[in-house]
């Protein structure tokens, strides 16, 4: 009885040489980042899509984790204060979803807003007497955040943690001026978070 | 570099002139029959009896183990029409096939596929996706016989053998030259394709088999854009090789390489749309030295596993949700055992050695190790032949780097009072190690606001199981038998909402889950079962499970099992001439599943329709060689996009040559 020469230390190299697939590569194909068509660039993070009647779309790009997005409602830019706890330059910020005003204990400006629930956008011509807010402490509630005036445009899904905004409108007040706001979304075109955007115009005093 | 492996494999093949003696195999080397009845099983044939391995770590009759053990043999797996472990145990009675983002896992005795140890001749698999391994990647052109064995088999496997055991017994040559090619096509543009061939001499003996499974999946709701099932194509290659009767020597190699691509496209309520790739590669290759005397067996298994994954989140549209993901899991194993019988005992000890290594991009740190080490022992007392009378206690003692020492003892029973009735009993303690990514996984999902956080301070889930059954064998043509089991488990981990106030990155509306040892759970229930054969070729089978679940924790029943459900089976062979035809089908129950659908806080309670499965098949021999056949898997067109992603109705046709 011959004896064959035992294959299996060539057949196991062999094995483990194929062991390696070509890689899927870092990105598939490099798509775009998602087209936001804007009539007017507000910064890097910010475009306005102009509605007429002095009414625009803004959509911020907040999906950072780390850095908020500062932005001046008078002439509608992005600003980058140094310090933004004094910096008089900022009306609103944005990070993911979270939304502060430069007043209270976000910042030295004293902006205010005022919530108003069961009112239609389009009928907020004039801003109420009262009724405004500047971000406080955090109170007692479940997160640890501060309690940002403007915490409540949203209703989240525990099933499908999806962020929906919400019918409120916001007045905020900076300075003598007063602007209405709503969100509209919190989604891009390409379904990715942290892209809030907002429909707002300036509106008269009281 | 297959080329190259045929080449080599031909040349050893081809080289020796003389057809040395066939069969010089220890393990049994003819499909065997159960000892249900068949059609084969002729009255006056000799018996021919189906070998076990796995309940006990050594070799016994089916009918002779203490611990009850299902077989499915190779010509069982042929006939089937399966073409992977997965399609295989779809019809078994008492297990649930679940199918999800980890494939294709199976439920038993109501508990999840982390429960379930899968295993090669005996030694462990590796490659978890989801806790689940995934059953459709083991091809069925390399299995000579799956063994199933239910309840807690921790005693002689250890970990993660807690709801049962699947252990796989290589496809091993018979014949001083064999060759199978096989080919399959089907719905969904199905292929599957196989070759293999293989050599039996005295001493040596090798197979090498090669295999391709496509598909291009399928959609149960083609109204959104997301895809059910992925499509996927499998290459797949292994070889066995064997060298005995050195004396008391022989030693055993078995090495496989399998690579699989799948791809699938995911809506997301957020209306991000992915498309989610992944390329899989599995190497497993096992040496196995053993000695053989009279009355005494010492075997040394040596095994490696390599699993690794490498995954591909495109995002349409835009980059931003754009993930690239690899993961390496590799699983070294070190057995020895060694078997001696004196007059009536069988004395079985053994040590093993397990060392796995993981390297993943979402646990951190993305590289962790850990070693587990176990000794066992195990009597087998047989004081008795006729009535057979076996007594079985065991203990295995597992050290885990993290979590300590885990005992494990189990105590089995057989009564065979009569050649008609079988009695087992067993009770046990199972326990499951928490694994890597329920340590370490560090996951954000920033798109839909959530984070999981893996707890390194786990401790292991633990369970004490008891079952109780019978067999009874009225007529030679009819098979009966019933069993009654109970898992109680402890400690199981859970997700659990965790404090997200030290998580510095919790900038979304951050729900922050962690997993935890709060869990408690049972399943207990009974099984029936029947089998009958009618003049010899045609046989019917039959059963109904019923399980009864809960969760202590959360006070319901586990979620997505069904309380009832059922196999009906109906098998026609007529041997001269080669005609084959049998319809398999199972039945399962509603199933209530748990979620808070409309926010309120609360979960409200949602119920899946009942439904069946249906598989026919028909196969006819030509010229000895040629077997052809036809088939319609889920004749009924059961499933759902929702809660039951079934494969729809499929029909293919193929043929295997056999030389």
């Amino acid at each position: 009885m011959r004896m064959l020469a035992p294959p299996t230390p060539a057949v196991l190299m062999m094995m483990l040489a194929t062991a390696c697939a070509p890689n899927l590569g870092a990105g598939a194909d490099a798509d775009a980042d998602s087209v936001v068509m804007v009539d007017e660039i507000g910064g890097p993070n910010i475009g306005h899509l102009d509605e007429g009647d002095n009414v625009f779309l803004t959509t911020i790009d907040a999906s950072s984790e780390t850095d908020w997005v500062y932005l001046s409602l008078v002439d509608g830019v992005q600003v980058e204060p140094d310090d933004p706890q004094t910096d008089p330059s900022w009306d609103l910020a944005f990070l993911r979803f979270h939304i502060k005003l430069n007043g209270g204990v976000s910042g030295a400006s004293g902006v205010a807003a005022a919530q108003l629930d069961g009112v239609d956008f389009d009928d907020v011509s004039d801003a109420p007497a009262e009724g405004f807010e500047v971000d406080a402490p955090d109170g007692d509630d479940d997160d640890e955040d501060p309690d940002y005036v403007l915490r409540h445009w949203y209703d989240y899904s525990v099933m499908t943690h999806v962020l929906t905004p919400t019918a409120t409108v916001y007045v905020v007040r900076s300075g003598d001026d007063h602007y209405r706001l709503q969100l509209d979304a919190y989604y891009d075109e390409a379904g990715s978070s942290g892209h809030p955007s907002f429909r707002w115009g300036s509106i008269a005093a009281p | 570099m297959l080329a190259g492996i045929v080449a080599a494999w031909m040349a050893a093949l081809l080289g020796p002139g003389a057809v040395g003696d066939a069969g010089a195999q220890a393990r049994p080397t003819e499909p065997k029959q159960p000892d249900k009845p068949t059609p084969e099983d002729g009255a006056g044939d000799e018996e021919v009896r189906t070998i076990v391995v796995t309940g006990t770590r050594t070799e016994r009759a089916q009918s002779d183990s203490a611990v009850a053990t299902q077989v499915y043999d190779r010509k069982a797996i042929e006939q089937s029409g399966a073409e992977n472990l997965g399609e295989l145990l779809e019809e078994t009675p008492g297990v649930q096939i679940t199918r999800g983002i980890g494939g294709t896992g199976i439920r038993m005795q109501g508990l999840d596929p982390s429960y379930t140890v899968v295993l090669i001749d005996g030694q462990r698999t590796t490659g978890r996706i989801n806790n689940v391994m995934d059953l459709s990647r083991f091809p069925a052109e390399d299995i000579e016989q799956v063994e199933v064995v239910r309840g807690p088999s921790s005693v002689l496997y250890g970990a993660d053998a807690l709801a049962g055991t699947v252990n796989l017994i290589s496809r091993r040559p018979t014949k001083p030259h064999e060759a199978e090619a096989h080919f399959a096509y089907g719905s969904f543009n199905t292929i599957d394709a196989t070759t293999r061939a293989g050599l039996a001499r005295h001493r040596y003996s090798a197979s090498l088999t090669a295999g391709m499974h496509n598909t291009d999946g399928w959609d149960a709701d083609p109204s959104d854009v997301g895809t059910t099932g992925p499509r996927s194509r499998q290459y797949n290659a292994s070889t066995t090789q064997r060298f005995g009767e050195f004396g008391p020597l022989a030693i055993s190699f078995r090495g496989g390489y399998l690579r699989r691509d799948t791809h699938r496209v995911d809506g997301t309520a957020t209306g991000a749309v992915f498309d989610r790739t992944n390329r899989t590669e599995v190497i497993q290759a096992t040496v196995r030295p053993s000695l053989d005397w009279d009355t005494a067996r010492f075997s040394l298994s040596a095994s490696y596993n390599l699993f690794r994954d490498q995954f591909l989140q495109d995002q349409r549209g835009s980059t931003e949700l754009d993930q690239s993901q690899e993961t390496y899991d590799q699983l070294g194993q070190v057995t020895a055992q060694y078997d001696h019988e004196v007059r009536t005992h069988v004395l079985t000890i053994g040590a093993d050695a397990q060392l796995e290594f993981l390297n993943a991009s979402r646990i951190e740190p993305s590289s962790v190790d850990r070693q587990r080490y176990a000794i066992f022992a195990q009597s087998e007392w047989t004081p008795t032949r006729a009535p057979r009378l076996v007594v079985l206690p065991g203990v295995r003692l597992d050290y885990d780097t993290f979590f300590g020492i885990y005992p494990t003892p189990r105590l089995a029973m057989m009564l065979a009072p009569t050649r008609r009735w079988t009695f087992r009993a067993s009770y046990g303690r199972g326990y499951r190690a928490p694994s890597f990514r329920e340590m370490y996984l560090l996951f954000a999902n920033p798109s839909v606001g959530y984070t999981v956080r893996g707890n390194p301070g786990l401790r292991a889930e633990t369970s004490w199981s008891s079952s109780f059954s019978a067999e009874f064998l009225p007529w030679r043509w009819m098979w009966l038998a019933a069993n009654v089991f109970d898992n109680r488990l402890q400690d199981t981990i859970v997700t659990d909402t965790a404090d997200a106030s030290d998580t510095a990155d919790a900038t979304d509306v951050a729900t922050l889950f962690e997993y935890v040892n709060i869990g408690e759970a049972t399943t207990r229930g009974a099984e029936a079962q029947a089998a009958v054969t009618i003049l010899e070729r045609l046989t019917l089978d039959g059963s109904y499970t019923f399980v009864h679940t809960r969760d202590h924790s959360a006070g319901r029943p586990l979620p997505g099992r069904p309380r009832h459900s059922g196999t009906a089976g109906f098998r026609y062979h007529r041997p001269a001439s080669g005609t084959g035809f049998r319809v398999r089908s199972s039945i399962l129950g509603r199933r209530s599943f748990f979620s808070d659908s409309d926010d309120d806080g609360v979960d409200e309670e949602r119920r899946s329709a009942p439904f069946a499965t249906v598989d026919i098949r028909a196969s006819q021999r030509l010229l000895n060689y040629i077997q052809v056949f036809v088939g319609l898997d889920n004749v009924l067109d059961a499933g759902n996009s929702d809660d039951n992603p079934l494969q729809p109705r499929t029909y293919y046709g193929g043929a295997t040559i056999r030389y």
